[in-house]
């Protein structure tokens, strides 16, 4: 994530843009998680491993594409958090119910093309949470180099709950 | 926030989909409300609270039916590769799932049937209901 921006601002980062970072971080690693948890049940194990993929591709993207516009929603970037936390919100079960009515087939892709189609669009439906994510921690950091590390603070924590709620519902 | 770490163990994959769905509306509409924002869009406020409002009653429909034994929103199910043992199982006349558990890293089901008597894919096919199995199961 570019931290070179020309848009520095002295002004304190305020507190409901940490709340609402620590929410979506919250929200992005409960998704992540529970992707496991779906692939490894509707498909097999060793797909659960792709989502670590999904993860780094989404988060990758967004650092991509803020260092691609270094200007963009740099001025007012608590103005942005609502349509990325938005977007994150509907993305995550748009993205789940895209790939539960397509399913990726593995044993065909040797000879059905459209499998890899579908796998592409899979990743790409998946990694947009994260995408937004990156994008949403991205740009406060960027705007507010002085605060990163209260910024940082609220983004993994809000992993960490996100971490711990899955970890809840386990057998007792 | 506390609610939600409150919430009972009922909550399977699609439930756990919805809550995140739900944590990432609660983090827009906190910092839609934040007043620094300058966000006092009367429409986009209401989007949100029907937003969230939708999240909870998928949420209630799909975790309730699970917790009360009622059918569940079906166009939310997980759909099963055609590989996996659990669909295989299913084929058998009379097969259905008794039980059903998510945990933190996968699902536990029970399947009942008057024919089942092994799982694997091996028996399935040396048995004489392997005509009820559909070709396709029988891939590699």
């Amino acid at each position: 994530m570019s931290l070179n921006t020309p848009f520095p601002s002295l002004r304190p980062v305020q507190q409901g843009s940490l709340t609402g970072i620590f929410l979506l971080s919250a929200a992005t690693l409960v998704f992540e998680i529970n992707l496991f948890r779906l692939f490894s049940v509707a498909q097999f194990y060793h797909f659960a491993f792709l989502i670590v993929s999904l993860a780094l591709l989404g988060y990758g993207a967004s650092g991509t594409f803020l260092a691609l516009f270094p200007t963009w929603g740099r001025q007012q970037p608590q103005h942005l958090l609502p349509p990325l936390s938005i977007a994150s919100a509907l993305c995550i079960p748009i993205s789940y119910l895209l790939t539960n009515w397509l399913s990726f087939d593995s044993y065909s892709i040797a000879i059905d093309r459209r499998q890899v189609a579908i796998l592409a669009l899979h990743y790409i439906a998946l990694a947009t949470p994260f995408f937004f994510n990156g994008i949403a921690v991205g740009l406060l950091l960027a705007v507010y180099p002085q605060a990163s590390g209260r910024i940082y603070a609220a983004n993994l924590l809000g992993f960490v709950l996100g971490c711990w709620l899955p970890w809840r519902y386990r057998l007792p | 926030m506390l609610a939600t770490l409150a919430l009972p163990l009922a909550l399977g994959g699609v439930g756990t989909m919805i809550l995140s769905s739900s944590l990432a509306a609660i983090s827009a509409l906190i910092t839609f409300l934040d007043k620094e924002n300058g966000s006092s869009w009367q429409p986009g406020r209401m989007g949100l609270v029907l937003l969230l409002a939708c999240m909870l009653i998928l949420g209630l429909l799909d975790s309730g039916g699970r917790l009360l034994g009622l059918p569940t929103l079906h166009w939310l199910d997980l759909r099963l590769s055609p590989y996996k043992g659990l669909y295989y199982a299913l084929q058998y006349p009379g097969a259905r799932v008794i039980f059903n558990r998510w945990n933190a890293f996968s699902r536990i089901d029970v399947v009942n049937s008057p024919r089942l008597t092994l799982a694997f894919r091996q028996a399935l096919v040396t048995l004489p209901v392997a005509s009820h199995v559909p070709n396709k199961s029988f891939h590699c």
